[in-house]
């Protein structure tokens, strides 16, 4: 059974409290991929917005650049399962993202 | 030959003097004055030689509830706390998760139950950082069930959730009117957390609950798993 806390004393579930806990569980876990590539949405976003620079009317941005912001936005349509989404957002001991997706041009 | 002074050492006189033989010292010889009080009662000065007992009013900042626990638990609920005296009150609270990257959500409650009309609005901005560099973080509600208050939170092998909230639960007696004049209830907070993916993260938001059901209390969950502990005060605000 799971604990339920109410002015600082716990207790049990009762059987409502704990089927409504139990689908919020199921719930939450069927949408595992969904909430992974929003992150990835979020981190593709902010790359773009740091390098949106490139892309003003005075510079011009180099071809490498071109592609590697296009492979950016191209995430989604080339990435569809959770095990790939897990690739893009994988990190190391530092909290470095390590896929060479997110390189530099 | 009358007696001008008695030497109490000299004579050998021992004992103690009946509390009826004593007099009540003056405030002008350094006394209070007064000989008696009341349970929880202070002394105050209400002139430059008189002194009385006050009630303890406990000033304008009053701590209500406090608790603590490391035993996991899904809910953390605080019922029947707020009262038409105070105006507002503030939360400071610590969480952890168990599992990561889960949100905390915030609900009012009512006579035991969490309000939950799709009613709560509200946003939340702040920034992260992380071994790849900083960025901004923000997240909101629009017609929800209940207020995000940290999104994508860490387990407990990571630092917890901090928060420090205002609350103005809707309520349309006493003074706790003034804070309700929109008809609604309100929160605004500030957070720190670590966040899943392994970064440090803060937001400060608000949120209204655009519904006149008055809250006596408010609660705590997280999109999946428990909470691993928490630790909490809540104050109330007078005036």
């Amino acid at each position: 059974m799971t604990n339920i806390t109410i002015n600082g004393v716990t207790r049990e579930m009762n059987s409502t409290e704990q089927a409504e806990y139990d689908k919020k569980q199921t719930d939450w876990n069927s949408k595992s991929a969904e909430r992974k590539l929003e992150k990835i949405r979020n981190l593709r976003l902010q790359k773009l917005q740091e390098t949106d620079w490139m892309a003003m009317s005075d510079l011009t941005m180099s071809d490498a650049w071109k592609t590697k912001r296009q492979s950016w936005r191209d995430i989604p349509q080339n990435n569809s399962t959770e095990a790939e989404y897990d690739a893009i957002l994988e990190r190391d001991a530092n909290g470095v993202l390590t896929n060479a997706i997110w390189s530099d041009a | 030959m009358a007696l001008s002074k008695i030497d109490l050492d000299s004579a050998g006189v021992t004992g103690t003097l009946p509390t009826s033989n004593l007099d009540t010292v003056g405030v002008a010889q350094g006394g209070t004055g007064i000989t008696s009080g009341t349970t929880d009662q202070f002394l105050k000065f209400t002139g430059t030689t008189t002194l009385a007992s006050a009630a303890d009013n406990a000033g304008n900042l009053v701590k209500l509830a406090q608790a603590n626990s490391l035993v996991n638990t899904a809910t953390v609920n605080i019922d029947s706390v707020f009262s038409s005296i105070y105006t507002g009150y503030r939360f400071l609270c610590t969480f952890k998760s168990v599992n990561s990257d889960v949100h905390c959500t915030f609900r009012w409650r009512d006579g035991g139950s969490d309000l939950t009309v799709s009613q709560y609005y509200g946003s939340a901005r702040g920034g992260y950082v992380d071994g790849s560099g900083a960025g901004a973080q923000s997240f909101s509600d629009w017609g929800s069930s209940s207020a995000k208050v940290a999104d994508s939170m860490n387990n407990n092998n990571y630092n917890g959730l901090h928060l420090d909230m205002l609350l103005y639960p809707y309520n349309n007696t006493g003074v706790a009117n003034i804070g309700s004049i929109d008809n609604a209830s309100n929160i605004i907070w500030q957070a720190q957390y670590w966040a899943d993916p392994d970064r440090q993260e803060q937001v400060s938001g608000g949120n209204t609950y655009t519904q006149t059901t008055v809250p006596d209390g408010f609660g705590f969950d997280l999109s999946a798993g428990d909470f691993d502990g928490y630790n909490y005060a809540l104050f109330g605000y007078k005036g």
